[in-house]
This record gives C-alpha cells, sequence and structure tokens, in this order.
C-alpha cells in the first residue's frame, strides 16, 4: 500500500503544479489590465483545456494505478528503491544501466535499452488526437469558424455594441446637433491631438502648410461649428483632407471643432499660408437681422 | 582474421571551422547589438545606408544562422563523423574546399547585404550567383560526408549521423525549391513564385531552415558532444527512432503556422497549427533524452561549466520548441505575431539552444585538439552565467515588450474605439524593453569574448594535433546479423537512409504545396488587381533594397483591431503580381498594405518629408531617415527587363509594353515631382524635385499599396 501512498502523491503534487501554472496565468492577464482583451471565450476555452489535460492526466495516474496494483499481486519485488522523481518519470533505477547497455558504442558512446516513458507517449497521442480533432473541427464537420467567418462574427458583435452605444447617447454627435465645449482640458487634449494629427498640413500653430490656415477667417468648406464638424468628420478626400470618422470619436470631432474656433485670429495676418475660401464673419450681427452678414468684414 | 588498418583522423579542418566559428559568432552578434540600438537610437545608423537597419538586419540573420551556427555545425560534424564512422574524412581537398567556399559565401555575403542586393526572403535573402554557390558547396560538403560514411569501418550508423543526413538531404531541398528565381542582372533577380504561393514557399523554407540547420545537426551533436562530455551512456536507443523519424515528419509540414490569418487557405493554415502541435513531443524526445543522458553526472554538472552549457541549452531548446507550438495556436498567435514576443522566441533558441551548445562544443574540442587541457575552468564558468543572464536579459524585456504591443494594438475603449489609434503611442511605450534588450546582448556578447580569450590561451598551451592516429578493423560484409531490432537494418544501410529521410521529409511538403499552386480557388482573382507601373515597380525594388520589409508588414489581418486601423483584410488575389511577396514578419513600424488607401492617405508631400526625416513628421519614430534617397538617381536601366521579365513570370503586361515603360515612367515621375512643387517641397539647396531621383518611385510605389480592391474610394490625384 505504499506505493498507493506515493502514486497519490505523485498525482497530488502534479495537480498542484498544473493549478499554480493556470493561477499565475490568470495573474499576468490581470496584471497588465487587459483581461478583457484576451475574450471571455478564450478564456473558457484554456481553462476547458486545462480541464481536459487534468482529466486525462487522471485516466493516465487511474491506469498506472491498476497497472502498479497488479503488478503487486504478482508480487514482483522491486530490486530497489527509486527516488520520487524517477517514479514520476517512470525511470529504471540507476542500477539497471548495466542490464540496459545495448551491445554496440560508437566511438566509446554506449545506448541504454530504455523504452520511451510512457508519459512521452501518452504526451504524443495526446497531440495526435489533438491534431485530428482540430483538422475535424475546422474542415470536415465545420462548424465554420474559420478566419473569415470569425472575423464575421466579431464585426457583428460589435455592430450590436455600436447600436448599444448609440442608444447611449455617445455616439450621437453629429453636424446637427453638435455644441460648442469650452471646457479647457477637453481643449488642451484637442490641442495635443492637432500637433500629432493635423499639423503635419495645417501647421504646427495652424498657420497653414500643404493644408489651408485655419485660423484667419477664410474658410473653404464653412466656418461654423458644424461645418467644421463636417469636414473633419467626412474630410475632403478630393483635397488630401482625410475622413476623421472611424479614427478620432465623435466627441473628440466635436472637441476639435470646437478648439479650431478658440484658436481663432491666434496667428497674425501674412505669417503662415495665404487666405483661401469665402470670409466669415466673426458673430452673426444680432440687432440687424436684415443686413447681409456675409459680405461685411469681420473685427 | 581481421586485421587491424592504421589511419589518421583530421583534426586541422576542425580547428579551421572552429576558429570561423568564434570569428563569425563576434561579427554575427555586433551587428545584431549595432541593429538592436538603432531600435531605440536610430542616429546608430552612423547617418549611410550600407549600416542602416534594413539592411544589416539580413546581414545579422543571415551571419548568426549560416556563419557562426554553420560553422559551429561543420565542426562538430568533421570532428564527430570521422569517429563516428572510424575514418578519416572522405578528401582533404573536398574539407579544404567545403572549408574556404564557406567563408566565401559568407564574406560575400557581408558585401552584397550591406549594398542593399537582397531577394528579400527570409534567410535566404542572398541573390541568385551566391545561392549557386551556397548549392555547389552543400553538394561538395554532402560528398564529402557520404564518402567518409561509405568508407566506414563501423558497421551501423549511429544516431547523431541520421541526423546529419537528414540534415544534408532536407537543407538541399530546402535551398533549391526557394532559390527559383529569374535573374535580372548579376545581382537581381525575381522570384518565380508570387504572393500566397510565394509566402507559403518562403515559410515552409524558413521555417525548416530552423528545423534543418538550427535543430536537427544541433541533434545529431547533442547526441555525441553531451554523452561524451558526461561520459555516461545515451538513455535511450528507442526513443532515438521515435523521436527522430517523427520529428523530421512533422517539421516539414508546420511552415504554414507563420502565416496565421493571412490570405493562406484556410485548409493549409490548419495542417500548419496541428502539425505544430504535434511537434511537441518529438522535439521533447530529443530534450528528454539529452537530459536524462545526464542521470548520474547530476554532481558533476555543478563544477563542469561544459555540462551546465549543455543542461541550459538543451533546456532552452525545450522551451522553445514547446513555446512554439503554443505560438501556432490561433488565439495566442493573433496576440505574439508581429510583435517582439517573435523574436524573444528565436533568441531563446538561437542564443540557449544554439550558442550554448556551440560554445560547449568549443571548450571541450579546443582540448582535445591541442592535446591540452583547458586553460580556465573558472572563465569557463563566468562564460556560463554571463551567457545565461544575458539570455534573460535579452528574453524577458522582449517577451514584454511582445505581450504589451500586441495587446496595445487590439485595445478596444468600452466606447468601441481603439485606445491607441497612433501606432507610435505603442512603439514609444515598448523602447525601454528595447534598451533593456541591448543590454541583455552586450552581457551575451562579454561572454563570448571571455570565451575567446580562455580559447586562445588553450590552444597557445598546447600543439595542434592535425592527424589524429587511430586504427580499427575494416568492415566486413559477410556478417550474419541474427535477430534483430528492425531499425538496425536501416542504421546500416547510409543510402537507404538518405533515401527513407527524403522522402519523409518530402510528404508534408508537397501536400501543401501542390494544391496551392495548383487549385485555382485557393488564390481568388480580383479583376480590379492589375499589374504595377513600371516607375511602381522601381519603387518597390527600392523598398526590398532598403530592407522595409524588416520592420513593415504588407498583410492586414481580419481582425477588427486591425481593419479598424489599416482597412479592410488582405485578400489572396492582391498579391498575384507580388514577386516575390512582402508580407513581412515583424512590425516594428505599422502595416503598409493599404499605404495608398483613403483611410491611411497621405500626400506626396508627407512621403518625402518623412522618408528624409521621419521623426519630423512622427513625434518619436523610431525610423531612420533615408536622405539618399532624395539624391541618388533612380537606375532605369534594367526597367525593360523587369517588364519583360515580370511578363515571364506570368504578369498580363500587354504585349510590347515594355517600349512605352520608361515614357510611362517618366510620365508619372513628372506627375509626383509636380505635386511635391505644388507642396512646397524643395531640396536642401531650395531647388525644386528632381522627378528623376528615387524618391519618387518610392513614393509613387506607396501610393499605389493597397488601393486596388478600393479603386472608388482611392484619392490619389
Amino acid at each position: 500500500m505504499n506505493k498507493h501512498s506515493l502514486l497519490s502523491k505523485k498525482a497530488c503534487s502534479l495537480l498542484a503544479l498544473l493549478s499554480l501554472t493556470g493561477l499565475s496565468q490568470a495573474q499576468t492577464l490581470s496584471d497588465t489590465g487587459k483581461f478583457m482583451n484576451f475574450g471571455i471565450n478564450e478564456l473558457l476555452w484554456t481553462i476547458t483545456l486545462i480541464l481536459g489535460l487534468i482529466l486525462l492526466f487522471l485516466i493516465f495516474v487511474m491506469l498506472r494505478l491498476m497497472k502498479e496494483l497488479k503488478k503487486g499481486e504478482a508480487a514482483v519485488p522491486e530490486t530497489e528503491k527509486r527516488t520520487i522523481m524517477e517514479r514520476i518519470l517512470s525511470l529504471r533505477p540507476l542500477s539497471d544501466n548495466a542490464k540496459l547497455t545495448m551491445d554496440h558504442r560508437y566511438d566509446g558512446i554506449e545506448e541504454l535499452d530504455n523504452p520511451t516513458p510512457p508519459w512521452f507517449n501518452f504526451l504524443f497521442y495526446g497531440t495526435i488526437i489533438f491534431a485530428i480533432v482540430y483538422m475535424v473541427k475546422y474542415h470536415v464537420i465545420g462548424d465554420g469558424m474559420v478566419q473569415e467567418n470569425e472575423y464575421q462574427a466579431e464585426m457583428e458583435e460589435w455592430k450590436a455594441k455600436t447600436v448599444a452605444n448609440q442608444a447611449a447617447g455617445t455616439d450621437l454627435i453629429d453636424e446637427t446637433n453638435v455644441a460648442l465645449v469650452s471646457d479647457a482640458k477637453l481643449l488642451a487634449a484637442s490641442a495635443e491631438i492637432f500637433k500629432v494629427k493635423c499639423a503635419v498640413c495645417h501647421g504646427e500653430k495652424a498657420e497653414g502648410k500643404n493644408g489651408p490656415k485655419l485660423t484667419d477667417p477664410y474658410w473653404i468648406h464653412g466656418g461654423e461649428l458644424k461645418d467644421i464638424f463636417k469636414t473633419i468628420n467626412q474630410g475632403v478626400p478630393e483635397k488630401g483632407m482625410i475622413a476623421w470618422k472611424g479614427i478620432l470619436k465623435p466627441e473628440e470631432i466635436q472637441n476639435m471643432a470646437s478648439y479650431i474656433l478658440s484658436i481663432q485670429g491666434t496667428v497674425p495676418d501674412g505669417v503662415g499660408a495665404e487666405p483661401q475660401g469665402a470670409l466669415k464673419t466673426a458673430e452673426p450681427v444680432k440687432e440687424a437681422p436684415s443686413s447681409d452678414t456675409t459680405s461685411t468684414s469681420g473685427s | 582474421m581481421t586485421h587491424i588498418e592504421k589511419f589518421s583522423y583530421d583534426n586541422k579542418i576542425v580547428r579551421d571551422f572552429g576558429i570561423a566559428t568564434v570569428i563569425w559568432g563576434i561579427v554575427g552578434m555586433l551587428i545584431g547589438l549595432l541593429a538592436a540600438i538603432q531600435l531605440y537610437e536610430p542616429a546608430a545608423n552612423l547617418g549611410n545606408p550600407y549600416t542602416t537597419f534594413g539592411r544589416i538586419r539580413p546581414l545579422h540573420t543571415n551571419a548568426v544562422i549560416f556563419a557562426f551556427v554553420g560553422n559551429a555545425i561543420f565542426m562538430g560534424i568533421y570532428y564527430s563523423l570521422q569517429r563516428l564512422c572510424k575514418a578519416r574524412m572522405f578528401s582533404d581537398l573536398l574539407s579544404k574546399l567545403h572549408f574556404w567556399g564557406w567563408q566565401l559565401i559568407i564574406v560575400a555575403a557581408a558585401i552584397t547585404l550591406p549594398l542593399g542586393m537582397t531577394s528579400s526572403h527570409e534567410y535566404a535573402e542572398l541573390e541568385w550567383p551566391i545561392d549557386i554557390a551556397i548549392t555547389l558547396i552543400w553538394v561538395i560538403f554532402g560528398w564529402n560526408m557520404f564518402g567518409t560514411i561509405l568508407r566506414r569501418r563501423e558497421k551501423h550508423l549511429y544516431v547523431a549521423i541520421w541526423f546529419y543526413i537528414a540534415t544534408f538531404v532536407t537543407v538541399a531541398v530546402l535551398h533549391l525549391v526557394n532559390s527559383f528565381q529569374l535573374p535580372i542582372s548579376l545581382f537581381k533577380s525575381y522570384y518565380w513564385y508570387s504572393g500566397v504561393q510565394d509566402a507559403l514557399v518562403q515559410w515552409w523554407y524558413g521555417h525548416n531552415a530552423v528545423a534543418f540547420f538550427l535543430t536537427t545537426p544541433f541533434l545529431g551533436l547533442m547526441y555525441y558532444y553531451l554523452p561524451k562530455a558526461a561520459n555516461r551512456p545515451v538513455y535511450s536507443y528507442k526513443l532515438s527512432i521515435l523521436h527522430f523519424w517523427t520529428l523530421i515528419f512533422i517539421y516539414i509540414w508546420a511552415g504554414p503556422h507563420h502565416l496565421l490569418y493571412s490570405s493562406l487557405p484556410n485548409w493549409a493554415q490548419s495542417l500548419g497549427t496541428a502539425f505544430s502541435i504535434m511537434l511537441i513531443a518529438p522535439s521533447w524526445g530529443g530534450m528528454i533524452n539529452g537530459l536524462l543522458t545526464l542521470r548520474g553526472a547530476w554532481d558533476r554538472v555543478r563544477e563542469d561549466a561544459i555540462l551546465k552549457f549543455f543542461v541550459v541549452a538543451v533546456t532552452a531548446y525545450g522551451m522553445a520548441t514547446l513555446e512554439g507550438p503554443l505560438l501556432s495556436l490561433k488565439n495566442v498567435n493573433a496576440i505574439a505575431h508581429f510583435t517582439d514576443w517573435i523574436v524573444a522566441h528565436v533568441h531563446v533558441g538561437a542564443l540557449g539552444w544554439n550558442g550554448l551548445m556551440t560554445f560547449a562544443m568549443l571548450y571541450w574540442l579546443a582540448p582535445k585538439i591541442y592535446n591540452t587541457k583547458l586553460y580556465s575552468m573558472k572563465l569557463a564558468n563566468t562564460h556560463f552565467w554571463l551567457a545565461t543572464l544575458g539570455i534573460a536579459f535579452y528574453a524577458i524585456p522582449m517577451y514584454w515588450s511582445g505581450w504589451q504591443q500586441g495587446q496595445m494594438w487590439k485595445d478596444f475603449g468600452p466606447d468601441g474605439y481603439l485606445v491607441y489609434p497612433e501606432f507610435i503611442k505603442t512603439t514609444m511605450s515598448i523602447l525601454p524593453m528595447h534598451v533593456m534588450r541591448s543590454i541583455g546582448g552586450t552581457i551575451y556578447l562579454t561572454g563570448v569574448f571571455v570565451m575567446a580569450y580562455n580559447l586562445y590561451k588553450t590552444v597557445k598551451s598546447g600543439r595542434l594535433v592535425a592527424n589524429e592516429a587511430a586504427e580499427a578493423a575494416p568492415l566486413l560484409n559477410n556478417e550474419n546479423h541474427g535477430k534483430e531490432y528492425w531499425h538496425r537494418i536501416i542504421e546500416r544501410k547510409p543510402t537507404l537512409m538518405l533515401v527513407l529521410s527524403l522522402i519523409v521529409i518530402m510528404i508534408g511538403g508537397a501536400v501543401e504545396m501542390v494544391p496551392t499552386f495548383l487549385i485555382k480557388s485557393n488564390v481568388p482573382t480580383i479583376a480590379a488587381v492589375k499589374p504595377y507601373t513600371p516607375l511602381e515597380l522601381e519603387g518597390r525594388d527600392l523598398y526590398i533594397k532598403e530592407g522595409c520589409v524588416g520592420c513593415h508588414s504588407q498583410t492586414v489581418r481580419p481582425f477588427r483591431s486591425e481593419t479598424e486601423r489599416y482597412g479592410e483584410y488582405s485578400k489572396a488575389g492582391e498579391f498575384v503580381y507580388d514577386h516575390p511577396f512582402l508580407w513581412g514578419s515583424k512590425r516594428t513600424g505599422p502595416d503598409l498594405a493599404r499605404e495608398g488607401t483613403a483611410k491611411l492617405f497621405k500626400q506626396d508631400s508627407w512621403h518625402y518629408y518623412h522618408l528624409v526625416k521621419p521623426s519630423e513628421m512622427t513625434q518619436g519614430s523610431i525610423m531612420p531617415p533615408y536622405p539618399w534617397l532624395t539624391t541618388n538617381t533612380l537606375n532605369t536601366s534594367q526597367t525593360v527587363s523587369k517588364i519583360k521579365a515580370m511578363r515571364t513570370l506570368g504578369v498580363p503586361y500587354p504585349k510590347d509594353y515594355e517600349k512605352q515603360a520608361l515614357s510611362d515612367l517618366k510620365k508619372q515621375a513628372e506627375k509626383i515631382a509636380a505635386n511635391l512643387k505644388k507642396e512646397g517641397v524643395r531640396n536642401k539647396d531650395k531647388s525644386e524635385v528632381s522627378p528623376d531621383v528615387e524618391v519618387i518611385a518610392l513614393i509613387a510605389y506607396l501610393q499605389r499599396l493597397g488601393t486596388d480592391i478600393s479603386k472608388s474610394e482611392t484619392t490619389n490625384p
């Protein structure tokens, strides 16, 4: 029965080891704070895989146990006590080497006639079964989750989420309801984005480069908040201005349009690019709605 | 009655390959260090094209794989083969030809790669004349080896020799199939294959170059040097047989795991994954047989640096060969591919397995052939710790960096937008790890210098036994073998072994490649995809010459995180005119497959400024500046032959198109130059940008990328 307890000990220690690796993996995942990225499906999949491996391992231990017990009944005495490590790895004791040495040597190198360790075969057969199941699952039975379908599923999941987001109102800003933002923090964030994404064409200070100057009162596509929003959102592809929809969030585009308006007049006339487009008045004249606002010069 | 024959072993050739191993090892690692530093300090390119990352990255990989590891293989084989066959090498002349031929090839590589002469296939960058030289030298090596085997005085072939034979025959097949090129001139050629098919051939080759140049020969060497150094019997003969045949059979199939989530047909990708998983046990068979051979010698590992090197080398092999299959699982690959994770993975293999095995052999061999003792076991132990620490300092930051950047690329905020839409943010976040990596590399390299000193002192204290006397009985053919294990029959028939190995390794490659080449449905054509214009073609060749593919991939994978960032995912039909394919294997910079589309649109002037000084257009960019592109005149002397060659390869240029190719090229170049002028670009001396400089062609190519299937949204004027 000593044998029995040793075997169960070895099973326990290996189980502990397995669960430890599992735990440490979960730990790394949560450490990076990217747990969600890994996806709940992958997580379940991994857990199933680990559990499956443990189950296979247990079956293996059981089989070994039964074999050992049978041997025990046949009362085959062990010539030498093996270390726990040797038992775990199912190795013959070192003292058996003399018996196992084969009758050839190459430049003095001897070879032993040890059988391939059973756990090695077990691992090999396991991977072969995995490979067969893998091929059958993807290409014979065809649950069809090959990459194109996987992508489609990902996109559909996203679309469903978008609808939910829109219902929650975060995605609903467009040129019809865009509002002027004056929060200094948000404008500063926009200034940062401007430097990275817009300065390439419009200049570091929006003074204009290949793209037009954005601080003068001349506008090619309209200088109202909603016009600027629309220009950023949809771009002017034929002129090289890309559509930022999908790259910047609607909210960010709203902030950016507000930021552009907040820097009006910060670059003196004559510096940067020549004025382009139509002149826009600074403010619609409230008290004189009848006057022609587009022809009066801005202050 | 048998008489004993007297003969001698050639140790001089072993010594020569040993010296070459050390020298090229140092060279290869120094170049690696230079490349590593450029990945956080671009100015380390020394301001000229020849030492810029794109060109020295292939130099580093070639130097380490074929010069350092290659010479180590030949050193190890030339010593062990003679003793295992109880025969001198077949021909001293062939040995010499092999040695000097191989060194010449390395020198040719060291000259041509910095000059930008590259075929762009990873680990096979050398141009066609050098490919032919490699073939010749490889035949000489095989001839010499097989001649020795046929003249052996030992009936059966030891397991080490099985691995040598499989190495020889497989590398020959890999090299031949992957070198089908149509020469344009002495140092320029186009691959026969294109797009998806070219990718499959390349990664069938690339993966199996790892298998049959970095793995099987070293397993063979392990089977000789490890039991020798430990003075212990090999653990299991049966395991050797099992893992040898399964390893070489299964390895060949696994190449497509380098192309997961690409436009390679799904069935081929899945085969890559399935066979990679099945590869775990055969690989581990080698590790187990190595480590268990040390049973009873573990007490000596504490003092003996050589055994220590073996233990860590074999363990690194085991780790890398478990990690490889795991990286082939699609969900792991989705995160790790194109990141530094892969760089960490290959360096655990190269620094750990190949490096430490080589050091162990050198330490063991040098005193043997110089009939002396190792100068200092203490220094060897110091080297061991420097090497092990170096690997840790290299690999850990790279794993970290790979994981982090992989996650950042895929990170979506709760609002459904990419958290890091600017690629540069993800790059900047991993630069500290790049610094750490170069420190790790420096530590490892320091160890190699310590070894070089130790070996020098050892050699000085002894005298080369150029011809080591030996004696053995000749082989008798009329022996009765009686009852024996079935495999023993193959072991005494080297030709049968060669043929069987050849058959076994041909199966996987054939099953994967033949259908991909012959069955149309595997590469669905897209009508909108048209051949490159002459200017774009020249620009593409510049892209290849500068090694842009070393940092920029050209294939968008079917993930929302990638289609949001780059646009529509890549389709097989888009690459049919790409000789060679340029998908790349690493994204140090962003993917360029859709660079010309509206989504990623940049003006010609943006590209111009960016190529001249990347950090000006993208703050924090680690891309090196390419000012020479704006002054070098585009060489159009081969444009006509390039068009003709492409037509030969099946690219449908209209009949006689080559006659108008140059004028078309000029027209397009003038258009781009005019754009640049309009957008205010001037040379340093305020002159206008000429239409015949190289940068114009490169801009034309970049603006074309990915536009074919989205013609309607193309905005390039």
